[in-house]
């Protein structure tokens, strides 16, 4: 059961990166945060810095630095053309993956 | 607030256990991530009007560094770049025409194989593979680059296909460093041996710096 869930959830963190930052653009702490806010996630900093780092290198992200008050300037994280294209796709099939397991747990009449 | 020198020590120190651990092109943009992360965790604790070891806190609160390490998956999945490979495999195919440079300068005087430049077997096929193979090497380093500092860690090999994109250059000018020390040594310019040994490590020295540096300039552009 733990692998399942680790497992699962390993292949929803690119799914819920690119969520986070479909409506406007945002930092590594910020992400962070947003992510470790969903409890069933169980998201930390070492799971979703390699994810944005990979999505940067596929073109799904680009980053704007910005000068910081503390430390180093910030880089703000946001979605190119082909990363929002991924969004609605990812979207998509999440919306008919849900539907469709839906549908076979009712028809099976589990719980 | 500035931080004190022991404490951006002890950010470093977690950064560099961190590097340890990554593997791939992405790793310095991972890295700068997790330290604009730990400034922003500092940050909203001093908001918070947080007192007392604020660094400490923070870092203990982040992931240890071993956790970074790639997981057996991605290991699994983890290839050699072929690019790079053939690449730099095609590189030895140089070495007849090297050789034919060397028998033509004054080293050469006397050499026991100048037949086998003459013969079919260079004239017609290792002479243009040699002379074709170095092109071939470099775009398929290129590529091989590429491969490796868009694939995540997933391509290994990157060295070995920084050694097929600059081989080629780099022999071109050996040779022609070559051609010249040939010359002036046993040449007409004859000059003492100390000094042609010093030229001789100068020149390895620039190799090995060219090639590092390279490398290094690669890795971090990724």
């Amino acid at each position: 059961m733990k692998s399942w869930v680790t497992q699962l959830r390993k292949g929803l963190i690119e799914f819920c990166v690119i969520n986070v930052l479909s409506n406007s653009e945002s930092y590594g702490y910020e992400i962070v945060t947003q992510l470790k806010a969903l409890e069933v996630m169980d998201v930390t900093e070492s799971t979703v810095y390699p994810v944005l780092s990979r999505l940067k290198n596929d073109g799904y992200l680009k980053v704007r630095s910005e000068p910081s008050n503390s430390g180093p300037p910030r880089r703000y994280f946001s979605l190119t053309q082909i990363g929002q294209q991924r969004l609605e796709q990812m979207n998509a099939y999440w919306d008919l993956l849900n539907e469709s397991i839906d549908t076979l747990r009712q028809s099976r009449g589990g719980n | 607030m500035e931080l004190s020198k022991s404490e951006l020590s002890l950010i470093k120190s977690y950064l560099d256990a961190v590097r340890a651990q990554i593997t791939g092109p992405g790793r310095d943009d991972t890295i700068a991530d997790i330290e604009l992360h730990i400034h922003a965790a500092i940050e909203a604790r001093r908001k918070d009007c947080m007192e007392g070891d604020i660094v400490g806190a923070v870092l203990d609160e982040l992931d240890a560094p071993e956790q970074y390490r790639p997981t057996q998956d991605q290991s699994d999945r983890a290839s050699l770049t072929i690019y790079g490979l053939i690449g730099a495999c095609l590189l030895p195919l140089t070495i007849p025409i090297i050789g034919h440079v060397a028998e033509l300068t004054p080293i050469g005087e006397g050499s026991p194989m100048p037949a086998f430049y003459q013969s079919t077997l260079y004239q017609f096929v290792l002479l243009p593979l040699g002379a074709i193979s170095p092109l071939i090497a470099m775009v398929l380093g290129w590529v091989g680059v590429q491969e490796c500092r868009l694939s995540n860690g997933v391509k290994y090999g990157f060295p070995l296909a920084v050694i097929a994109l600059v081989g080629a250059p780099m022999i071109c000018v050996n040779l022609f460093v070559f051609i010249v020390y040939a010359n002036v040594v046993y040449g007409s310019y004859a000059i003492p041996s100390l000094l042609a040994m010093l030229i001789l490590v100068l020149v390895l020295f620039v190799n090995v710096w060219i090639l590092r540096r390279t490398i290094a300039r690669a890795q971090v552009s990724g």
